[in-house]
């Protein structure tokens, strides 16, 4: 992580760089437990060893070859039933960043898989510290796939598997930054309206007709809005149903 | 009943500006006396004796004053919790002791907790939020199950303040 210029007014103004690490998410928590710790630190690492994806779950990444890292936030405006724009503004953040480098294949996969025409090529993990009811700090855990080529499943997908060619690590972690403080500032603005429109738009089915699957029944539905919660809403049938997270999944 | 539904309850009631109210079904009698700041819940678990309830209850004549409610046991017990706090969840989500499913519970039964503590984690929509307890003192129970589904504002430990 040399040569790193980063043009942000906070994220990645203080950089912790560790060639080998656990989780990164796990490193900015311990931080956290400082007070003097700083908005917008990122803790990034060549090697993560031990990947934390979605609870129990995994994230896998080939040493030197990723960018994997995490970045505190202080989102300590934001009430707690309004976690859901802080997601949105993170899922924003990437895939405008990828965007501009693959275009429109780009998409948002509910709720904050980045993917690339149906393949992952970024996952996030978002771990709040809730004091009373608002969200007092946030680490958010990013591994974006660049370099790496073999994936030990076939639905993963990096930078240069869709470009063919190989890239510097350090400008797209500036870039990426970058993106990331430009949505988090509009979400500092409380500019939700404008947060949920951008992030629908780039929402895998949204109003589009897929098949999910709900209690191993199949479903075609359209993706209409998305609650304050999170919660997806769906047309099917003509009807409007609402999701959580652990109600549905989408079926390729 | 659950914790969260006999809270609802007495809130409900505290509101009414009535004095003292007296519910008794087949599985519950609760007696909710303003003022005296003595809650009497006596529940039976219907499911585990149904061969006790193929005749009617006996229930107490509608006259019996709230004093009278058979619930010897569980008085004491009763009136020991009302000075237990509860630590109750900021939000809809899904309730976990621990940061993942090989790590340690950040709080269990015994434990000393402090403000500011994190004791547990509320996931939704794939958002891990780890809650600090707003209180000190020890835990005497834990009143969800681990990975479970909790509503706002459900009370999710009791806690004997220091």
């Amino acid at each position: 992580m040399q040569n790193l210029i980063i043009d942000t007014l906070f994220i990645g103004q203080k950089i912790i760089y560790l060639p080998t690490c656990q989780s990164t998410n796990t490193y900015a928590l311990d931080l956290l437990a400082d007070d003097s710790v700083l908005e917008g630190t990122t803790v990034i690492t060549s090697h993560q060893t031990a990947g934390r994806g979605q609870r129990g779950n995994t994230w896998e990444a080939e040493p030197d070859q990723n960018l994997t890292f995490s970045t505190i936030l202080m989102p300590n405006f934001l009430p707690i039933v309004e976690n859901f724009y802080l997601n949105m503004a993170v899922a924003l953040g990437i895939q405008q960043f990828l965007e501009n480098y693959l275009g429109s294949g780009v998409k948002i996969k509910w709720p904050n898989d980045i993917l690339y025409n149906r393949q992952k090529i970024c996952g996030v993990l978002i771990e709040n510290i809730i004091r009373k009811t608002i969200i007092e700090k946030s680490v958010v855990g990013i591994g974006v796939n660049i370099n790496q080529t073999r994936f030990g499943v076939d639905t993963a997908t990096s930078l240069k598997n869709i470009m063919g060619r190989d890239f510097h690590l350090e400008p797209l972690l500036a870039q990426l930054l970058k993106s990331l403080e430009e949505q988090y500032l509009i979400l500092r603005q409380k500019d939700h309206k404008q947060l949920k429109i951008n992030y629908l738009h780039k929402l895998i089915g949204y109003q589009e007709s897929l098949t999910y699957q709900v209690n191993d029944q199949y479903y075609e539905g359209k993706i209409m809005d998305i609650e304050t919660s999170g919660k997806l809403k769906l047309e099917i049938n003509n009807e409007i149903r609402s999701f959580d997270f652990k109600e549905i999944s989408f079926v390729y | 009943m659950k914790a969260k539904e006999i809270q609802d309850l007495i809130d409900f009631i505290s509101k009414s500006g009535l004095d003292e109210v007296n519910i008794e079904t087949e599985s519950f009698k609760l007696s909710v006396k303003k003022n005296s700041r003595i809650v009497v819940a006596n529940e039976t678990l219907v499911s585990q004796t149904p061969a006790i309830f193929t005749t009617p209850v006996n229930t107490p004549s509608l006259s019996t004053p709230v004093v009278d409610t058979p619930a010897t046991p569980a008085t004491p017990k009763a009136s020991d919790e009302s000075k237990y706090l509860t630590i109750k969840s900021p939000m809809i989500g899904t309730f976990y002791r621990a940061a993942g499913p090989d790590s340690p519970p950040f709080a269990t039964v015994g434990d000393e907790v402090k403000a500011g503590q994190v004791v547990c984690i509320i996931e939704a929509m794939k958002l891990f939020n780890e809650i600090e307890s707003e209180i000190s003192g020890k835990i005497v129970k834990i009143l969800v199950e681990n990975a479970s589904p909790v509503e706002y504002d459900q009370p999710l430990f009791l806690v004997e303040p220091n």
